[in-house]
């Protein structure tokens, strides 16, 4: 083993011509440059959120925190609107997942078996809202004769069946579960569902795990249903409290007068940096433990179909 | 990480076989925890207004917007807003939406006309979503008549509020109100760098060109005296549509380039006559002189560029302010713990030897649109008694600057005193926590106004302290900005269309002289593309306006 490594390495360094070189230094390079840039922005809000506020709108914030402080972080404990947020993210992130999950997946499953009668009207009836859709004022409006408005079942019911979601599970379930393996355990006296819960399932880790992380991540990242359909300040998730404190906090210094309007901008000044390290934070630590289950997912989208 | 990526895909096939085989429990359970407080709020909607199931206490379901939630709304249930309730028997379930979130939620309310009972306050709505849905609102002119006696008085006394009410087919959709205790000279003015002044040994300029060798100076020397000529900033701004408007209000106004806040840059010229200011010869002497100051230093080269933050962050700077001159409402509203270096400048003399300063009383103090009924409003006699009260001198204070006894105090001889906030914050803040501010409805007779005193050292006490300064310079009827008039459908959907291309290019313009200059040479191809932007129909809808707005105050 140890032998044949140094060979191939070795065997590589000496095929290696100047021009490789080359493109080897550009191809390092360039990523670099892309790191850089995607890392940047990230770091500069991360010593925004303990460097002096004023410093931070007069530039003179780069690669360093300037009048380290943590009196953002300090005033963010006292927000209660936050943690408020918080707990509403993390409630409407994990029910929104496990309906998901639970709508999805055996829809999927349902649709990959060829002897479902009425596949094809059940497909074109799935992929027709995947293009066309009510518009956002029928749905408002359907939503509102539920009596799901303002609710926490808003946030988690009503969006929760994704047709992209669908195709990829059943292009999984299509291509990893074979007929032969229904036939098999049908010999053996399993039924479709003890068929569906003991055998597919177990099977189709990888495929929940991307469907689940999907749906939390955009769980997570949503602002958009809540702004719609929820009014009380207790209901509301955290992107929409980060939401009011970032563009709420524009308009008021184009309002009309007076003292109010600097010192609520003042308050989001100092807040701002350090409100977005909170509210990220819990997606970007779990994001480099399952990235690979989202290169895995857009695989199962794309090259088996 | 094999072991990883089995494990949690176990845990996940698991937590799925486990959550849909115990679908039902979890379900239950969560409800009866999250889902408790929106079903209480659902119970006390349904109870509302519309269904009439409770007939004592009428509910009615009001929708108002707030600029930021970093103020408190509690207010909305205590204080002076529930004593009128239960004065008036009546139940307000208060919808609060955020600046920030309320355009898509307005037009989804406007849409589905899933309306509440009522708008509350001028934020809510503006003119063309009242025009574009009139079917929705109430006429109230009768309504009025019944029920509002104390309203019907104000309209005796200020025909003006009379003439914002009505629209120009006479109806009233809205109710009205001016704000009390406001200063004369209802606008931002200039604050200079006393400090500057002083260490450089120079006078308080009173005309504009003694302001611009001041500015001239302090740029080129070292004003603030930190061994540094070059680190002084004579006038800065930041990037937003409103330059223009604020500049031709203020550092402009020299030149008698008053125009209305409304950002349709209308004036009236010498003559009372309407003019649409960025095509007058005195604009264009005026965007000459600031080209000028911009050549020599005294504007900032950011000006155009930077955003608002950047601004408050010259003009707040730790150690002293770096800025020469700025405009605004009060002193401390923009340059912060700086204010102090601050003096107010009077009205410096344009080339007319004339003293313009501005006066958005029209625009700022008077209002329509505060209180809209809706078509859902079962019962609007009642809300609208209810609505009569704000046009009380007490409760007008109470509603501009919160309830009586914590933050208004009853000295018990009739006059009251506005208290100091006791958490350190200002009064204006303050004031939006604890009160409805500047929304809603609200009357104070004037000789009301001597029984309240307000903190001196406050924004509200010190606007009208500084008002000895300029309020004899204010005028009304001609050199001055144009009045709040009253637009047909018609009129406002093609002064919406045509202004926005309009505003657009005058404001790019104006930017595009002060900072590279050329004015003279490009000054006729400017005429003829507004021309050709339908400037001259503008003009003609203004006109029009403006005239009928005239015959309706008489």
């Amino acid at each position: 083993m140890e032998k044949q490594k140094n060979v191939v390495s070795t065997g590589i360094k000496v095929k290696k011509s100047g021009t490789d070189r080359v493109f080897d230094f550009f191809l390092y390079l360039i990523a670099f440059i892309i790191i850089l840039i995607v890392l940047y922005p990230m770091y500069f809000i991360l010593i925004a959120s303990v460097s002096n506020p004023a410093d931070v709108s007069a530039g003179n914030i780069v690669f360093l925190p300037k009048g380290i402080n943590f009196k953002g972080y300090r005033k963010l404990a006292e927000y209660s609107q936050l943690w408020v947020g918080y707990k509403n993210t993390i409630l409407y992130t994990a029910a929104g997942t496990v309906i998901s999950l639970i709508v999805n997946i055996p829809a999927a499953y349902a649709l990959s078996r060829k002897d479902l009668c009425g596949k094809k009207l059940f497909t074109v009836f799935y992929l027709i809202p995947m293009f066309f859709t009510g518009g956002l004022i029928p749905t408002y409006l359907v939503v509102k004769d539920f009596g799901l408005l303002n609710s926490f079942w808003v946030m988690v019911l009503p969006f929760s069946v994704i047709t992209y979601y669908i195709i990829v599970a059943r292009t999984f379930f299509n291509n990893s579960i074979p007929g032969d393996l229904w036939e098999a355990a049908q010999i053996d006296g399993c039924g479709n569902l003890n068929f569906f819960f003991r055998i597919v399932l177990p099977l189709s880790k990888a495929v929940i795990a991307v469907i689940a992380l999907w749906t939390a991540v955009g769980q997570w990242n949503s602002y958009f249903n809540a702004l719609i359909y929820l009014r009380s300040p207790e209901l509301q998730p955290l992107q929409l409290v980060l939401r009011n404190i970032l563009i709420s906090n524009q308009t008021i210094s184009s309002m009309a007068t007076g003292a109010a309007a600097v010192e609520a901008k003042q308050m989001a000044d100092l807040i701002k940096y350090a409100i977005i390290v909170i509210s990220s934070a819990p997606i970007m630590c779990m994001y480099p433990f399952v990235q690979k289950y989202f290169n895995q997912g857009v695989m199962l989208g794309s090259l088996k179909g | 990480m094999s072991y990883l990526k089995k494990g949690l895909g176990i845990f996940l096939a698991a937590a799925m076989v486990v959550g849909s085989l115990a679908g039902c429990g979890s379900k239950t359970d969560t409800a009866s925890t999250a889902g408790s407080e929106p079903a209480k709020a659902e119970t006390t909607e349904s109870s509302g207004g519309n269904e009439a199931a409770n007939d004592e206490v009428p509910t009615y379901t009001i929708a108002t917007v707030r600029w930021t939630d970093s103020w408190p709304v509690e207010f909305l249930e205590n204080g002076i807003m529930k004593e009128l309730e239960e004065k008036h028997g009546i139940k307000i379930n208060w919808q609060v939406y955020y600046n920030s979130d309320w355009a898509e939620q307005k037009s989804l309310l406007l849409a589905s006309g899933d309306l509440p009972d009522a708008f509350f306050g001028s934020i809510c709505l503006n003119d063309s979503d009242v025009a574009q849905n009139k079917s929705y609102f109430v006429e109230l002119t009768d309504l009025i008549d019944q029920n509002m006696p104390n309203l019907k008085a104000v309209f005796e006394k200020e025909p003006e509020l009379l003439a914002r009410a009505k629209d120009r087919n006479g109806e009233i959709y809205s109710l009205v109100k001016k704000l009390p205790l406001r200063p004369v000279v209802c606008g931002d003015i200039m604050y200079l760098n006393k400090v500057w002044l002083d260490n450089l040994g120079l006078e308080v300029p009173t005309t504009y060109k003694e302001l611009e060798a001041v500015l001239e100076a302090f740029v080129t020397q070292d004003a603030d005296g930190d061994g540094d000529p070059n680190n002084e900033v004579g006038i800065t701004g930041s990037a937003s549509s409103g330059v223009l408007s604020g500049n031709l209000r203020t550092i402009l106004a020299p030149f008698g380039t008053l125009v209305s806040r409304d950002t349709n840059y209308m004036g009236l010229d010498k003559n009372g006559s309407p003019v649409f200011m960025p095509v007058q010869d005195n604009y264009k002497e005026a965007v000459k002189w600031m080209h000028d100051l911009y050549q020599k230093g005294i504007v900032d080269p950011e000006f155009f560029t930077q955003e608002s933050s950047m601004a408050t962050a010259k003009l707040q700077a730790e150690g002293g302010s770096q800025v020469g001159l700025f405009t605004g409402w009060t002193a401390d509203a923009q340059a912060g713990l700086n204010a102090d270096q601050f003096i107010p400048l009077e009205a410096v003399a344009g080339p007319d030897g004339e003293r313009y300063i501005e006066n958005a009383q029209n625009y700022l103090d008077v209002c329509d649109r505060e209180l809209l009924i809706t078509t859902n409003c079962k019962n609007p006699e009642k809300l609208l008694q209810w609505a009569d009260d704000f046009y009380t001198d007490l409760v007008s204070l109470q509603t501009f600057y919160g309830s009586i006894p914590d933050q208004v105090k009853d000295n018990g001889d009739g006059t009251y005193e506005v208290l100091v906030p006791s958490d350190g914050s200002s009064l204006d803040t303050s004031a939006w926590s604890y009160s409805m501010r500047d929304f809603g409805p609200k009357y104070m007779n004037p000789d009301f106004y001597d029984k309240v005193s307000l903190p001196e050292n406050q924004g509200d006490g010190v606007k009208l302290a500084e008002d000895a300064i300029n309020a004899k310079y204010v005028r009304t009827d001609k050199s001055n900005a144009f009045p709040m008039v009253k637009y047909t459908d018609e009129e406002l959907s093609r002064l919406t269309s045509l202004g926005t291309d309009i505003y657009k290019y005058a404001e790019a313009q104006y930017a595009h002289w002060v900072v590279d200059g050329g004015i003279d040479n490009e000054w006729e191809d400017y005429l003829k593309q507004l021309d050709a932007m339908g400037l001259q129909e503008l003009i003609e809808i203004q006109n029009n306006a403006y005239e009928a707005y005239k015959s309706s105050m008489q």
